[in-house]
């Protein structure tokens, strides 16, 4: 049993802490026609994401997201599933659904700034700013990401 | 029956490119931007990028700007890495380069915004502030816009651009966010969705959300430009004359008076 790492087009970096964290892994990106079409995505766009992609330790699947993962996950009996740490409400949904499944295990990359007080909700720049400046202000060596606070 | 991973391995860059094609019959046009994808041509233009010089020149049309945002979008490069190199080319000291950190933690805000409000990425935050209300702005993109041949020559020329490489200047994107939404009265949304289809660096949070910026769904006022301000950013490679772009050419008392005439003012 091997454990499985969903690759997706907001993290496509083989040095991403999911990794690490996935340990024996198998990485994967689904090629998901729908998703682009519903993005409007040109092909200048899908372009950039393959010429990625083929420099990447990735399998490329085509089809729905949510439906190739199932598949993929039964064919390999993978036993966690590893992804790197998103805002996108739609890959969120997806990996909500699959938890039913399996263990699902996001991974944060390493944080931008880490934040000395709660953001909370930042609706104006300079209220964000302020709470990160000092910390963005500096080189940070990514030696625990997932303390950070900023949802990256 | 098992699936079968799509080809990774190629004999030339054309040979990849007539591939994705066929993965993708429903894209009439197969143009290429100039920006190659992957991780070396990510950290070749890391190499090349001038965080010294970025303060100064960042609003000009030719300034130094980085054109890393297709790599960071797409997690290529993290902000992280590229802060952390822009002061070991700083010198070790991040003073002499905070507006380009700053510039860096607008993403991070947009994201965190993003992340705290799905909904924020296709719905206005607040009203608009233009004296004028969603219903009065129109759904659609206009078709001399998307033909480049409106009436403002610097707008064809930014979406001439826009259309042929994936990536326009920031202040490209502002100028022609608020010729869309101020001078031709349509919806943010509908420039939103244009730009996230050509941006090879498009981002729901970034893109939706400056949209909305420029709009004033999510600001106190709406952003509208002059011929002026163009001119003071622009090089001679840009048609700034005033006969070409006559809607634009006005000063900012006589556009907030034409384009805004039922504006409240903040006493």
């Amino acid at each position: 049993m091997t454990n499985l790492i969903w690759l997706h087009e907001d993290a496509l970096s083989a040095t991403h802490p999911v990794f690490a964290a996935a340990g024996e892994a198998r990485a994967i990106f689904i090629w998901d026609d729908a998703y682009f079409k519903r993005w409007g995505y040109s092909f200048k766009r899908l372009l950039f994401l393959y010429e990625t992609l083929c420099e990447l330790p990735v399998e490329i699947y085509r089809g729905d997201t949510e439906e190739t993962l199932q598949r993929l996950i039964s064919e390999i009996a993978a036993k966690s599933l590893y992804v790197p740490n998103t805002v996108n409400p739609e890959f969120h949904r997806v990996i909500d659904s699959l938890q039913s499944s399996l263990h699902v295990q996001m991974v944060k990359d390493a944080p931008f700034a880490i934040p000395k007080k709660d953001i909370g909700d930042p609706k104006r720049f300079f209220q964000f700013w302020k709470k990160v400046r000092t910390s963005a202000m500096q080189k940070h060596a990514a030696i625990d990401p997932n303390q950070g606070e900023l949802d990256l | 029956m098992t699936l079968t991973p799509l080809k990774t391995d190629f004999a030339s860059r054309q040979e990849m490119v007539n591939y994705v094609a066929s993965l993708a019959p429903w894209l009439e046009d197969t143009s290429i931007s100039p920006f190659k994808g992957g991780k070396s041509a990510a950290n070749a233009q890391l190499e090349n990028i001038t965080p010294l010089t970025y303060a100064k020149t960042r609003n000009h049309l030719k300034g130094d700007v980085t054109r890393l945002s297709p790599y960071i979008r797409h997690g290529l490069l993290n902000l992280d890495v590229v802060r952390n190199a822009a002061i070991d080319k700083a010198g070790g000291n991040a003073k002499h380069i905070e507006k380009f950190i700053q510039e860096l933690g607008w993403r991070a805000f947009w994201q965190t915004v993003y992340s705290n409000h799905p909904d924020w990425i296709w719905q206005s935050v607040e009203p608009y502030k233009t004296g004028y209300c969603e219903a009065d702005y129109a759904d659609d993109l206009p078709t001399d816009l998307l033909a480049a041949e409106t009436d403002v020559a610097v707008i064809n020329h930014f979406v001439k651009e826009l259309h042929e490489t994936g990536y326009l200047h920031n202040h490209a994107r502002m100028y022609v966010a608020a010729y869309l939404v101020h001078w031709r009265k349509v919806k943010w949304q509908a420039g939103a969705r244009w730009f996230l289809t050509h941006l090879i660096d498009g981002d729901p949070a970034s893109n939706n959300l400056s949209w909305q910026w420029v709009a004033s769904t999510f600001s106190h006022k709406p952003y509208i430009f002059n011929l002026d301000n163009v001119r003071k950013y622009s090089d001679e490679t840009l048609d700034t004359s005033r006969e070409t772009n006559l809607p634009i050419a006005l000063s900012y008392d006589e556009l907030n008076a034409h384009l805004f005439p039922n504006m409240k003012s903040y006493d």
